[in-house]
């Protein structure tokens, strides 16, 4: 084992312009933040994004001009309405959107892990899901004739995992009580490449100690970054609740293309890093109220 | 009004709903709610199916569980009190609430897909049409969306893999329209065998409850069906909130109103703070 611990700003240096890249999370939780506002201070273009479920990670990316096309089971802020810039840029035709739903996602991260070009699938039976994308196609199963729909690996160049800690080597540990309403494992399995931001990096005996709660060990991550609230205003579940009142204000910010362009320049590009962020969204006195 | 003794006339329409949707569920049945959005999509998706499930609970269906997303079997006597609905739907929820098990979202989508986890699937929708397909994907074409909206989610696996889907929709010509503008989610497709034929494992759609009336489906041409009225409520009022001519028996029967007793269970026991049915 080797040390892989970058900072957050070598590390959104490892991706150009018109890489594919994933995304971690479950809508609200565990959304690589902090990585996504670098991407977007380092001006980075031309994206296709792929997620499971997405929320303001995705929207914001999209919001500051990033994305080209995005891959989905879902792009929305949960309880506090729809992903507004998600929304206004597929309104206006200048995003491609391929909707999955969850299993058939699935198929296609894991096929991409399992290291095949594709999956069968039953779930897009009947539904206008494969008349949108390249990436499904119907078939017939060679051993019981089923109807079948075969969906390509979801592969990318780059998975980006927010995690809860992990020692310099990249092992990434998740605490025991935690959500798990997400697939961030398979979704580190099935990208070229693998950073991980966590909440804090540990002595290496925290993990030597606690093996069992590794859940994305070294040999599959390039790069480490320690970020502390790097899913603010999302949740890390056990550490910090989602920030209802920044996420309403948000929402209320992204439904006109200046409002968002004004929150762009408060809280992103008009700061000069991850710290300084955490100072303007109310610093260590707002950070305390969302610890869990 | 708690103490008072409540007159069966004294309900709301949510209360009714989930009156409805309770009758419908049987013992020893998973059901599955999935969890995300908010407002009057929250009491429909996640609010009404939750206390139907606790009201079957009560009566027939003791042994019935739920799953809501990879939460299985949660203590429905224990809603935590984390209080307003955001956080209900969100991080503390999920992790405080009592229940038997938390799965990983991988073997909760095989669960359905291999057709051995849920029995009832609860959905609702942004469009739903005269076959019960339905739409939360995008109002308009694909390419360019009049409304984007949020994807698919796992209502399709929802509508698929489940014996049985009841749909919670508020009655609207905008809503009940003749052909889904995308089927996130396969009802009965054209009508008849179509389902059938196209390999579909599941059951389908068999009752959509609303805040008018309640619809079922033919049982050969697979077309809605109007199956009772709410009291108060005329088939003409019905008919004038769709898009479609759904089929109307002569007469049509008025939908049972909740018994006290249930009006009573949602009020004290179940929702006190009316998180879960809304003001």
């Amino acid at each position: 084992m080797r040390s892989k611990r970058m900072s957050l700003r070598e590390a959104a240096s490892l991706i150009p312009s018109g890489s594919s890249i994933t995304l971690s999370g479950a809508i609200l939780p565990r959304q690589p933040m902090a990585f996504v506002h670098e991407l977007v201070r380092r001006g980075v273009r031309d994206l296709t994004v792929k997620l499971f479920v997405g929320s303001v990670g995705v929207d914001l990316l999209i919001g500051a001009g990033g994305v080209r096309r995005v891959e989905t089971a879902y792009v929305g802020l949960g309880p506090f309405g729809l992903a507004p810039n998600f929304r206004r840029s597929a309104e206006a035709g200048r995003l491609e959107v391929e909707d999955m739903s969850e299993s058939a996602l699935m198929a296609r991260f894991r096929a991409s892990g399992y290291g095949v070009p594709y999956l069968p699938t039953k779930a897009l039976l009947g539904t206008s899901m494969a008349e949108h994308t390249p990436n499904a196609a119907a078939a017939v199963c060679p051993f019981t004739g089923e109807q079948v729909h075969e969906v390509r690996a979801a592969h990318s160049d780059f998975t980006i995992v927010h995690g809860h800690w992990a020692d310099e080597y990249g092992n990434v540990q998740h605490p025991v009580r935690r959500n798990t309403d997400e697939c961030d494992q398979m979704l580190a399995k099935a990208a070229s490449r693998l950073i991980v931001t966590v909440e804090k990096i540990v002595p290496p005996r925290v993990v030597r100690d606690n093996s069992t709660l590794t859940w994305i060990p070294h040999h599959w991550v390039e790069a480490v970054v320690e970020v502390p609230y790097g899913a603010h205003p999302g949740s890390c579940d056990g550490l910090y609740s989602e920030d209802e009142a920044h996420l309403r204000l948000y929402a209320l910010h992204g439904k006109t293309e200046e409002g968002f362009r004004a929150y762009l320049d408060t809280y992103v590009t008009g700061v000069k890093d991850h710290w300084e962020y955490l100072e303007r969204i109310g610093g260590i006195r707002r950070l305390c109220q969302l610890r869990m | 009004m708690s103490g008072i003794s409540l007159p069966a006339t004294d309900f709301t329409v949510s209360e009714l709903m989930a009156a409805t949707v309770a009758r419908a569920l049987r013992d020893d049945e998973m059901g599955f709610v999935g969890v995300g959005s908010g407002g009057r999509a929250f009491t429909l998706t996640f609010g009404i199916p939750v206390v139907a499930a606790r009201l079957a609970q009560h009566a027939q269906a003791p042994n019935f569980s739920l799953q809501l997303g990879s939460m299985v079997s949660p203590d429905l006597s224990a809603i935590p009190s984390a209080a307003s609905e955001a956080s209900i739907l969100n991080i503390r929820y999920d992790l405080y609430w009592p229940a038997a098990g938390r799965i990983q979202a991988l073997d909760n989508m095989d669960l359905f897909t291999a057709g051995r986890g849920v029995d009832v699937g609860f959905v609702s929708a942004a469009q739903i049409d005269a076959y019960g397909n339905t739409n939360i994907t995008c109002i308009g074409s694909h390419d360019r969306p009049r409304v984007r909206l949020v994807g698919c989610l796992a209502q399709p696996e929802l509508m698929a893999f489940t014996r049985r889907a009841i749909v919670m929709l508020d009655l609207s010509p905008r809503v009940f329209v003749e052909r889904v503008d995308f089927v996130t989610s396969a009802g009965y497709l054209t009508g008849g065998d179509a389902r059938k034929r196209a390999g579909i494992p599941g059951g389908g759609p068999e009752l959509v409850v609303t805040d008018k009336a309640v619809f079922d489906f033919e049982p050969e041409v697979k077309r809605m069906r109007l199956r009772s009225v709410h009291p108060g409520v005329t088939v003409e009022e019905v008919l004038a909130h769709m898009g479609f001519r759904p089929a109307v028996p002569d007469p049509v029967p008025e939908t049972p109103p909740p018994s006290p007793e249930q009006v009573r269970l949602i009020r004290e026991v179940i929702d006190p703070r009316r998180i879960l049915l809304g003001g």
